[in-house]
């Protein structure tokens, strides 16, 4: 039996071997959902090109981002010794630079360099001292993450992939003898909810049915959070040796891979990398020789939120509509085609595969007493630095808004933050002046009324304004609601309405009042979507009652329901007025460059498009700000 | 049995595969939907005759997801990305600016039938926030005025594959 997987490591040792140690320099591009938002595409027609016309011993390949998503495009020089460089952000206009830089022209791509992966190069950093990853401890679940191809299993498995699956298969470790490791390493899901993976996985274990499946939950519909994506599209293999360790463990025979529709490359990837775990032998039929059986599929989703819900993801794999329904009974008892069901978030069953790698005891070397392990996070928002780390559980939130860099929790200050909000819709909206007292655990949050959520943090700055946000969330709220029970259904659509008609300055004062009876009536809601709907609101309303206040004070019919924002006429001598005139998509401002330009207030659609381009002549005035002053004069 | 047209049985190959109780709705709804830019009456049809489902839960489950269209679209489609990191850049205001010059809601086609314009979801790519998605492309770091001018460049007609690129010489990601 181990056999089988001693061949496949042979062949990857050689390949992986042969790709760290090219016979000529490399240039690998990032290839993943967002440096091919910063143009990856046109970067690489624009290498092949210059590789081609300078006739260039030069060869390219691709790899996955490293977590700075800011400096975008990303790409690695790879040189025959081994020594690897990150550099970005590599625009098409600059891959001449690296080419010569690839060519042994030392320090012509000095200017993009972000720091050495591997080996030592002069005057350039080692990559762990960027400042982004200040906070970072060892790279576990991002190992091979910006490494590797993640379109190569051969790099999986000679980087140690497929080796606890292979050992456990040795019956090394029967099912329980797994179960019990996952469950001292203290593993937790990391989809939100912090159940320990080896306790759900008990459930399953001891159904009474033998047709059993798994499901990974890949729908990260959370706004702002992008941590199972990089796993997905940057280290695919993981995601399916921890769904193996885990049918093992419970004794499944197939498992759904549900993935949000709105990552192609996640599910192109997943699926290319079942395609080569098969034939490699390590899904499907008797892995790796063994009597152990498996098969694996990606479900493609179609833009639903609450199919992240494990009973509406269970819906939607089985034909339904993707709604959930209530608990119990539970997916271990009914869940895919009735069948008993485990679900468990990607980075669950990645970490799981780690913990059956290395043991229960190396997992808990990092993290808190309570938090074992490390998470990836994916911060955006009033921010420099936007990307994805993995952390410690713990970590304190002072550090790690130091290590996105431009913003700071002194108000006042330039980039002064107002709020940081963690976990999607669902999880909280708290003041960053609590950063000095938050850690990134569960308890942190919860302790205020939060939650931390799936590892998506968003940061906001103090320009912006809560009840829009507030808003903006309440809507996806409402729009996403499967529409079973009254309470989630209506109780969005009126917390929809209130936040609305205050935004439009017909704020009531018994519109608190409204909202704390609406976030009461939607806890009775029948799944979490609804439950937890409330949970921005009322932190809105306790940490930022003043702004929701002073909303509701500056409410004035002479607004006639346009809202609080206003653009006007403020400097007839900028010249750029008449190109704000132009840009204006409804015709409001009127004039000629001879002078007496005028705004219409009533036909402004408030887009800002004047204002972007003729910032001194065109002013943005914020009523409520305005209303406040006066009130105090 | 309803009749046997070219169409069904050009809709009947593309099922090719697929199996009542085995979880295919969803796929065979993306086949049909990539082939064909919607999902017609006669989609349906042949997908509840596929997966033995009655039409109405086809209907049911098309209609639920947000990513399906039941009429065919325009020949292009701007999704405007809703997501935390754009709001906090003016995604309203760009919202605004593209409602106001294609002259239809967000969710709605323009009454030309040149551009859908739809709601996105933030895909974690937020470094390039404000964005839009033109055929699927990201187009980020907006502004408003550079929303007017990208919806009126596609209102008059003008190829999507041509606008919107990042400025070459730019890139200069902030922050270092
Ligand atoms: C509205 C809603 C959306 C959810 N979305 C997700 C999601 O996208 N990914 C996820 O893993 N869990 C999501 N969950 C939590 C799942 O129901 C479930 O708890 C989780 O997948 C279990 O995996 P874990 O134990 O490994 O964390 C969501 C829950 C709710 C109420
Ligand atoms: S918020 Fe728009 S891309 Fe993330």
């Amino acid at each position: 039996m181990a056999g089988a997987y001693d061949a496949l490591r042979e062949r990857a040792d050689a390949a992986w071997e042969a790709w760290r140690h090219p016979e000529r320099p490399r240039i690998d591009l990032a290839w993943d959902t967002s440096s091919l938002a910063a143009g990856a595409g046109r970067v690489r027609e624009a290498l092949e090109a210059q590789v081609a016309e300078r006739g260039a011993a030069v060869d390219t390949g691709v790899t996955h981002g490293y977590g700075l998503q800011w400096l975008q495009p990303l790409a690695t020089i790879h040189w025959p010794d081994g020594t690897r460089v990150l550099y970005g952000p590599v625009t098409p206009g600059r891959v001449g630079l690296l080419l010569d830089e690839a060519a042994g022209l030392v320090g012509a791509a000095a200017e993009l360099a972000v720091g050495v992966l591997s080996g030592s190069r002069p005057g350039i950093p080692a990559i762990g001292e960027h400042p982004f990853l200040a906070c970072e401890d060892e790279r576990r679940l991002l190992k091979r993450i910006g490494h590797s191809d993640p379109g190569e299993i051969d790099h999986y498995v000679a980087t140690g992939g497929y080796h606890a699956l292979s050992r456990m298969l040795d019956r090394h470790h029967g099912p329980d003898a797994v179960r019990q490791l996952q469950q001292d390493a203290q593993l937790l899901g990391k989809g939100g909810a912090f159940f320990p993976a080896g306790v759900k996985w008990n459930f399953l274990a001891g159904a009474a049915d033998e047709e059993r499946y798994l499901v990974c939950n890949a729908d990260e519909g959370d706004p702002g959070a992008w941590v199972n994506r990089v796993l997905l599209e940057g280290d695919p293999h993981v995601v399916i040796e921890g769904m193996l360790i885990a049918a093992h463990a419970t004794g499944a025979i197939h498992g759904f891979i549900y993935i949000r529709n709105e990552y192609p490359l996640a599910i192109e990837r997943m699926r290319d990398a079942i395609a080569a775990a098969e034939e490699a032998g390590a899904l499907g039929a008797n892995i790796f020789g063994s009597d152990f059986s498996c098969t694996l599929e990606v479900i493609a989703g179609a833009g639903a939120y609450v199919c992240g819900e494990e009973t509406g993801l269970i819906a939607s794999i089985q034909d339904d509509r993707g709604m959930p329904r209530i608990k119990p009974p539970f997916p271990a008892q009914s869940g895919v085609f009735y069948k008993p069901t485990n679900v468990n978030n990607v980075e669950t069953y990645a970490s799981a595969a780690l913990v059956l790698e290395h043991g229960a005891e190396w997992y808990r070397e990092l993290g808190t007493p309570t938090n074992a392990g490390t998470k990836i996070f994916s911060f955006s928002g009033d921010i420099a630095r936007t990307g994805f780390m993995e952390l410690p559980y713990g970590v304190a939130m002072d550090d790690v808004i130091d290590a996105l860099g431009g913003a700071t929790t002194r108000s006042g200050a330039p980039g002064a933050l107002k709020a940081i909000q963690p976990g999607g819709p669902l999880a909280g909206y708290l003041p960053a002046g609590l950063s000095g007292s938050l850690t990134l655990e569960r308890e942190a949050f919860a302790e205020h009324g939060a939650l931390i959520g799936a590892g998506g943090i968003v940061f906001v700055g103090e320009d912006a304004n809560s009840i829009e946000l507030n808003l903006m969330f309440a809507e996806f709220l409402e729009d996403e609601s499967c529409g079973r029970c009254t309470t989630c259904h209506h109780g969005n659509q009126r917390m929809t309405e209130v936040f609305r008609r205050v935004l439009a300055g017909g704020g009531r004062p018994e519109d608190r009042h409204n909202l704390e009876m609406v976030g009461d009536a939607l806890q009775y809601s029948n799944c979490v979507h609804g439950s937890a709907s409330p949970t921005i609101m009322r932190n809105t309303l306790r940490f930022f009652s003043e702004e929701f206040d002073a909303h509701v004070a500056a409410a004035d019919t002479r607004l006639a329901g346009r809202g609080f924002v206003r653009y006007r006429v403020a400097d007839q001598d900028d010249p750029r007025l008449e190109s704000a005139r132009l840009i204006c998509p409804v015709d409001a401002i009127r004039g000629s460059p001879r002078g007496g330009y005028t705004l219409d207030e009533t036909t402004c659609v408030r887009c800002g498009a004047c204002h972007d381009l003729a910032p001194r002549g065109i002013a943005r005035d914020d009523l409520v700000a305005l209303a406040a002053a006066r009130a105090v004069t | 049995m309803p009749l046997e047209t070219e169409a069904r049985a050009e809709l009947r190959a593309l099922l090719d595969g697929l199996r009542p109780d085995d979880g295919d709705l969803l796929e065979a709804l993306h086949r049909i939907h990539h082939r064909y830019g919607h999902i017609s009456r006669e989609a349906m049809e042949v997908v509840a005759e596929r997966l033995r489902l009655t039409p109405a839960h086809v209907y049911g489950a098309t209609t639920y997801y947000a990513d399906f269209r039941t009429t065919p679209p325009p020949p292009v489609t701007v999704a405007w990305c809703s997501g935390p990191a754009c709001r906090l850049r003016n995604a309203n205001g760009i919202r605004a600016a593209f409602e106001a010059v294609f002259d239809c809601a967000l969710g709605e086609d323009s009454p030309d039938g040149r551009v859908a314009f739809t709601l996105g979801q933030c895909n974690g790519t937020c470094e390039q926030a404000p964005q839009v998605w033109l055929q699927e492309r990201v187009v980020g770091k907006l502004t408003a005025a550079r929303a007017v001018e990208l919806a009126r460049a596609l209102r008059e007609g003008e190829d999507p594959e041509t606008l919107g690129w990042p400025d070459d010489a730019s890139g200069d990601g902030a922050g270092g």
